[in-house]
């Protein structure tokens, strides 16, 4: 009487989930498996049977590897990883702070400060684009009238600046995402520590550097971690605004492989670096991956 | 009493200046979209709004496919959410009822999606619709929408199921209610604050998706709108009003929901399954 019961419930539990499931086999695992046999296939090109014709050969992966353009790109990847990592972190990590203060209407700030985090990157992208316009943008205008700048700069046209332009709305877009992790670490502080500590009198300074700070250090961890694989794949506020140029100045290994594949048809050398990507985000996965599996769900 | 009250509004002063500069682009956007070209493409544009001129918008909606691509959008986005919450809902009730290998697998999922680049799943997805010669098609769009809500949206959906104390279940079992019965008439009325969330971030993320509409659909009439505001960038002398006005028809459905929704959706981002 038991056996089959114990049955149905398995049944029910995997049946649940087989819809889900299937989403995920056929548009991620499949493609990940497709890529990973494109990139031993030197010649790949957007047709699946032909593709199958193809003989292995580590080739591609050899010039990849052993070409510095790849490193380069790499390197500009992390230049626009860690340039909007951590100003987005601490614009967070303040606001959080400012939030986490008891005042009417605290909920119209919380709702308003992280705003940002809805819109569209797209979007964001094109207002900093038309704000950063070499003409008419309001940033010239504006770091002019303060005397900033002494001419007017083509922000998103100007291979020295352009990273800088295409790091500002990310940081926009990605430091609400910090504000909301870390206003809940804080808020899950017991209150009763802060009572003790001012008790011993200590002030608000050694009240963030030793309550504070080892209290919200995991989700702060957490929240970097799953911040810097989102810019680290970063595509839109990108691709959107300078397609990875002008030249190749904002080129990072996200928009590299789309163009690889999409503008120049190199299956194989876009797969090729996709991979390599890919094992670069689950090397940091498998590092932080007790702190992820434990708060991450 | 005047220091505290001197804190307090030293504490609003903070804040509101730091709103000004985080919403600035906003709000320029909006400026922009409303003042007349001749005085917004200036080297010295007004900060304020001083001459409400709406022609911008008239010339976006009537001069450009907006409404076309707006319907697509909404057409995708609600589709796209509907199948990936009634998914999410079943995956999420099974990871949370059931101890099973499929949440180790679901697990995984997460951690995967996570790390995978889209830009480089765009790939070998766009070779299979392109074999099922179903590029420029709503349903592939709706499909990879719908897999990019799935494994964050049964995560979140497993945390608010958690919270519900299975007795009630067990309850309903002994009342003669069978799985099904106990499911729609006891759990899923307790999990629709779970729902409200779930749905609005994934209406947010379809909102807001561009890699798979610009890529699996070069036809103007199946673009999105992301798809064709970007598409004006290219052009060779940019309307930037008419992008303004654009982008602001675009964002205020968006801005509204997520203003109504946003203390349901902060619990469910907080808990650190959601990057957008």
């Amino acid at each position: 009487m038991n056996k089959p019961k114990v049955n149905q419930k398995t049944i029910l539990a995997y049946g649940l989930l087989l819809p889900a499931f299937i989403m995920c086999a056929v548009f991620i695992v499949y493609p990940v498996i497709v890529t990973l046999l494109n990139s031993f296939r030197p010649g790949a090109t957007m047709s699946m049977s032909r593709n199958r014709e193809l003989e292995f050969s580590l080739s591609v992966y050899k010039d990849v590897i052993t070409d510095p353009v790849i490193w380069t790109t790499f390197g500009r990847s992390f230049v626009y990883l860690f340039g909007s990592l951590f100003p987005s972190y601490f614009l967070g990590l303040g606001t959080a702070l400012l939030l986490n203060k008891s005042f009417g209407g605290r909920r119209v700030f919380r709702t308003l400060v992280i705003l940002p985090w809805a819109i569209p990157g797209v979007v964001a992208s094109i207002m900093f684009l038309w704000m950063g316009d070499a003409t008419y943008g309001i940033f010239n205008y504006l770091l002019k009238s303060v005397g900033l700048i002494d001419a007017y700069k083509a922000w998103f046209f100007d291979e020295e600046l352009v990273m800088f332009s295409v790091i500002l709305p990310t940081i926009w877009k990605g430091y609400p995402f910090f504000t909301i992790t870390l206003l809940a670490a804080l808020q899950s502080i017991p209150l009763d520590l802060y009572e003790a500590a001012e008790v011993d009198g200590c002030n608000s300074v050694r009240k963030f550097w030793h309550i504070t700070r080892p209290e919200i250090l995991e989700a702060s961890v957490l929240a970097l971690i799953l911040n810097g694989l989102w810019s680290f794949k970063q595509f839109d506020i990108i691709y959107s605004t300078t397609k990875g140029g002008p030249g190749v100045a904002t080129t990072t290994i996200a928009i590299e492989i789309y163009n690889e594949a999409f503008r120049y048809f190199d299956i194989c050398k876009a797969s090729v670096e996709g991979i390599i990507a890919l094992a670069m985000c689950a090397i940091v996965v498998r590092i932080f991956y007790p702190l992820m599996t434990r708060e991450g769900k | 009493m005047t220091h505290r009250k001197l804190r307090r509004s030293g504490l609003y002063l903070l804040l509101i200046a730091l709103l000004v500069v985080l919403l600035f682009p906003i709000y320029w956007t909006f400026q922009s979209s409303i003042t007349p070209s001749r005085l917004i493409l200036s080297t010295n544009p007004p900060l304020l709004p001083i001459e409400l001129d709406m022609t911008a918008y008239a010339d976006v909606i009537l001069r450009r496919p907006i409404l076309l691509w707006l319907g697509n959008t909404m057409l995708i986005s609600i589709v796209a959410t509907f199948v990936g919450i009634v998914l999410s809902l079943l995956a999420g009730y099974s990871l949370s009822r059931f101890r099973t290998a499929g949440n180790k697998i679901m697990g995984f999922l997460l951690l995967l999606s996570r790390m995978l680049p889209a830009s480089l799943i765009v790939i070998p997805v766009y070779m299979m619709f392109s074999g099922a010669k179903m590029i420029n098609s709503y349903t592939a769009l709706i499909l990879m929408n719908i897999t990019n809500i799935i494994p964050f949206s049964a995560w979140m959906m497993k945390g608010y199921y958690d919270s519900i104390p299975r007795e009630l279940e067990e309850a309903a079992n002994i009342d003669g209610c069978n799985w099904y019965g106990a499911f729609t008439k006891v759990v899923l009325p307790l999990t629709l604050p779970g729902i409200a969330a779930v749905s609005i971030y994934s209406l947010i993320l379809c909102w807001n998706e561009f890699l798979y509409a610009r890529t699996l659909a070069y036809d103007q009439a199946r673009w999105v709108f992301t798809v064709g505001l970007a598409s004006f960038i290219g052009e060779h002398s940019i309307n930037w009003s008419q992008i303004m006005a654009g982008g602001i028809l675009f964002i205020i459905p968006l801005v509204i929901a997520f203003v109504f929704l946003e203390p349901f959706l902060v619990g469910g981002l907080a808990s650190g399954s959601v990057k957008g």
